[in-house]
């Protein structure tokens, strides 16, 4: 393999790995999006802070499944308790107004995070030791295999579980019409709840996996995970579960991209830049479809 | 346009907005007289008019249009840097520098708008987050111009007509003209047909359409005319504090510019101001606290849409059916009215 | 009222994907009659009248008015074109009072710009005089004069769909697509509403254009009506007639 063509496999690879992190989270936050369309402005800190109870966890000496079992709940609890205390009051006023309450719900939870373990970027746990594989020239990080395959088995997870529980049924009623699924007596008011809580615990197996690859924390990766999360979702459309696994996807390899090629400080800005690009030409993302607004 | 006073009991001038709004004025011309002798308190109030300056034009944008205009940090930061760029490289005057920031961030605002247009409201709140990383990362790395991080030192005084304005007396009365210039502009600019088209779409896009408005031209409009302001507010503190950096301009900044608009309320000019003196006057009260500040921030926005979603001044139409405070009167008022008195249902959501 | 039509519908078709909401719909209304529109949930009136004011663009066929094409155009300039409308499911602008949302039906008549209003000009102060007074006036004539000052969004439902009556007659445009604007209202208001309409297009000459449901208010209203199924056009005439073509029978109590 030539030099040029196996560093751009290298960065593929890790485009890919870092994508399908950021495919995780946003598949979480877009759940959320689909059914009620309002962006959670919170999500990314409520995951960081459920990956700061596994760091806080980590830290007390329990044993590292403990660790993530206990965070993801930690995670999705939060999501639930937020959405049944601060969300559901303002569900029907003015569209931006659940937009602005999720907003301050982030700065609420950066700034408690803030308080309790600081400003500082700490040092996450590894999850596995770092061993390095070698195929043909390509090298493959433990790491990655790891942040791969475990949002692949997330992935087949969630769509077992939407596809064949109860819940999963519900929901997808719910994302289609919510007040004829109210008609019908599915207890929408139980199940959105659940849904965050469902993305709040996605959202923290996505955010243990990105401070271990990262090997750091801090409370500024909160924004950074909704503005992520929230890029992903629109990159590949609102409409199905795939569309914003598949944005996550694509919007972490043209980082890795931009920052192989252009440089690391242009890594943030390309995504983004990329992501207008796609706005203007398909309005709903890659793969979404659009929203009919009845007249 | 006349509304229903609701204080009946005093005599309708004194709650007229007008008289309010000239009496607050009157106020802030003698208030030099009382505590012009603190350095500290002058530049707050400096600080108050600048921020007066941001507030106005995001609320336009977000307050009037319903465009959620994340990174209005943005284009204080492009205002601030073309206003220290021309006065240090190109020795400019003042008022130079002056017009040439509110052009350049109202043009900046004019570029933004475009890719708004073809997209939801949701999108366009990311499209604005984008712009603003996208100019954290072009003043972080453009050294030749901006020196990256290390910001741009040494902003000289303003000096108009062979005047120097080296004390904060000057600097006062010349902030408080140029915001109050502004705010008259833009009040009487959004107390007309403008106001009118902006609030319809914020309100309802389609039915907005079927009267006849131009949805695309009053949304860019709407850009332009909040950008510029801010446009303004950056070259006010690049010559106020005579250095600029890419911090002061960054996400953190807008948030709390939100934070402002929406404490005063969203659709009032008024609001925007009394949400700029609130934050401004809160930032520095609690400096020890400051870096909670964000945190602080965000209880009052959770606390404010529970119960207040419409803020200070906001319209009342924004809480729709939901909120603490309708849900308090509702229950209040079936308890204390029998069967037959009982409230007929108001309009659903 | 003349025999000139004012409206043309040509061959107008507005597919959804696979669904034909409207298939083939021609018809012609002259100016100054009342033309009414009827059909059961689903028959594609409302479409019809999406695609008529440009909220969606035809898959094929022509929307004539007054001799121009003005198929596919945006809404706002099909509006300054002169046809304006009311919505089925009641859109009024729920932050801004009645007032004011009468005076934004008047959006397409005022002249004045940026510069004007930024400047308080004396053109600028008429021109809101006027609006202001016409809005009281339209006001006055559906019976909101006491709610002036409140907010649209706390009013009832009969009062909001009078609203958006006011909003569409202070307009004044030369046709008006009225949806549906007795659905959902007491009868007694249902009459005055009729006797408004009527009396609208007896004083201004207006063309008028009503969705309804109900068969009664169609014969009491209209001139001429049309039957819709299934996005096509199953029959036209007088109200008499249609309202007894077997077709149009079949259509809202299915085949015996």
């Amino acid at each position: 393999m030539g030099q040029s063509l196996q560093y751009f496999f290298q960065q593929l690879l890790n485009g890919l790995s870092i994508g399908s992190i950021y495919a995780m989270i946003a598949v979480g936050y877009s759940m959320v999006y689909s059914i009620l369309y309002m962006i959670n402005f919170a999500h990314g800190d409520i995951y960081i802070f459920g990956t700061f109870i596994a760091f806080a966890l980590w830290k007390a000496g329990l044993p590292i499944p403990a660790v993530v079992v206990l965070a993801c709940l930690a995670g999705a609890l939060v999501g639930l308790v937020v959405e049944r205390t601060v969300y559901r009051p303002v569900r029907f006023a003015n569209r931006i107004v659940p937009m602005i309450t999720a907003l301050g719900v982030a700065m609420v939870l950066r700034t408690i995070s803030q308080v309790i373990w600081g400003a500082e970027t700490l040092p996450f746990l590894q999850l596995i030791p770092n061993t390095t594989i070698s195929i043909g020239g390509l090298r493959i990080f433990s790491q990655q295999v790891l942040v791969v395959g475990t949002s692949l088995v997330c992935m087949v997870a969630f769509t077992l579980i939407i596809e064949k529980t109860k819940l999963g049924k519900a929901t997808q009623c719910i994302m289609q019409d919510i007040n004829l699924s109210r008609i019908m007596g599915i207890q929408v008011d139980t199940i959105i709840p659940l849904i965050y809580g469902l993305g709040g615990f996605m959202g923290v197996v996505g955010g243990i996996l990105f401070a271990s690859y990262y090997n750091a924390i801090s409370i500024n990766l909160g924004l950074l995970g909704t503005l992520k999360a929230w890029a992903a979702a629109m990159l590949g459309g609102v409409g199905s579960f795939y569309s914003p696994f598949l944005g996550g996807l694509i919007l972490g390899v043209a980082e890795a991209m931009a920052g192989a090629y252009l440089g690391p400080a242009y890594k943030d800005a390309v995504g983004y830049l990329v992501i207008v690009a796609v706005l203007l030409f398909r309005p709903t993302g890659l793969f979404g479809k659009p929203r009919i607004e009845k007249v | 346009m006349a509304t229903r006073s609701r204080f009946p009991a005093l005599p309708r001038w004194v709650t007229d907005r007008r008289f309010i709004g000239l009496l607050v004025l009157a106020v802030v011309i003698v208030l030099p007289a009382f505590i012009g002798h603190s350095g500290i308190l002058m530049r707050v109030l400096c600080l108050i008019f600048i921020n007066a300056l941001l507030a106005l034009g995001l609320m336009v944008i977000t307050g009037y249009t319903g465009m959620l205009n994340m990174g209005h940090a943005a284009f204080y930061g492009i205002g601030a840097y073309i206003a220290a760029v021309l006065a240090l490289r190109f020795h400019q005057p003042f008022l130079t520098c002056l017009v040439a920031s509110g052009a350049g961030a109202g043009l900046a605002g004019l570029i933004i708008a475009i890719p708004c247009l073809k997209v939801g409201s949701d999108f366009l709140s990311l499209i604005t987050i984008a712009f603003a990383e996208l100019f954290q990362t072009v003043v972080l790395n453009w050294m030749d111009v901006t020196r990256g991080p290390m910001g741009l030192p040494g902003i000289p005084n303003i000096v108009i007509a062979n005047v120097t304005f080296d004390n904060y007396y000057r600097l006062y009365y010349l902030f408080l003209a140029i915001a109050v210039v502004i705010y008259v502009g833009l009040s009487n600019i959004v107390n007309s047909r403008i106001g009118r088209s902006l609030k319809a779409i914020r309100d309802d896009e389609i039915c907005a359409r079927a009267q006849g408005i131009d949805v695309r031209y009053y949304k860019v409009l709407a850009f332009v005319l909040g950008t510029i302001p801010a446009g303004i507010a950056g070259a006010l503190i690049a010559f106020l504090v005579q250095f600029v950096g890419a911090a002061t301009f960054n996400l953190d900044a807008s948030l709390i510019l939100m934070n402002m608009v929406i404490l005063g309320g969203l659709g009032s000019l008024p609001g925007a101001l009394i949400g700029a003196a609130f934050f401004v006057g809160f930032t520095e009260l609690i400096r020890f606290l400051n870096i909670y500040r964000i945190g602080v921030g965000g209880v009052i926005m959770v606390l404010l849409m529970l119960f207040r979603p419409q803020g200070i001044m906001g319209s009342r139409a924004f809480a729709g059916v939901g909120g603490f405070e309708n849900v308090i009167r509702r229950w209040w008022q079936k308890r204390h009215s029998s069967p037959r008195t009982r409230p007929a249902k108001t309009a659903g959501p | 009222m003349t025999m000139d039509p004012i409206l043309e519908a040509k061959e107008v078709c507005q597919y959804f994907g696979g669904v034909h909401a409207v298939e083939g719909l021609s018809l012609q209304v002259h100016s100054g009659e009342i033309y009414g529109i009827i059909g059961p949930n689903g028959s594609g009136k409302s479409t019809f009248f999406n695609a008529l004011t440009g909220i969606y663009r035809p898959s094929s066929g022509r929307f004539i008015l007054d001799g121009k094409d003005i198929t596919g155009l945006e809404p706002h300039v099909i509006v300054r074109h002169g046809i304006t409308r009311t919505f089925q499911n009641l859109r009024t602008f729920a932050s801004m009072t009645v007032l004011e949302n009468v005076i934004i039906g008047q959006h397409v008549q005022q002249k004045v710009g940026l510069v004007d209003a930024l400047f308080r000009t004396p053109r600028f102060s008429a021109e809101e005089k006027a609006c202001r007074e016409r809005a009281l006036e339209t006001l006055n004539l559906v019976g909101l004069s006491a709610l002036v000052d409140h907010l649209a969004s706390e009013m009832s439902y009969g009062q909001q769909k009078r609203l958006e009556m006011a909003r569409v007659l202070a307009g004044g445009a030369r046709v008006l697509l009225l949806d549906e604007p007795t659905a959902g209202i007491p009868f007694a208001d249902a009459t005055e509403l009729m006797k408004l309409i009527r009396r609208i297009r007896d004083e201004r000459g207006t063309t008028i254009i009503v969705i309804e449901h109900s068969m009664q208010v169609m014969t009491a209203l209209a001139d001429r009506m049309m039957a819709m199924d299934r996005g096509r056009k199953i029959a036209e005439g007088i109200p008499k007639d249609v309202l007894q073509d077997p077709a149009v029978i079949v259509a809202y109590l299915g085949e015996e």
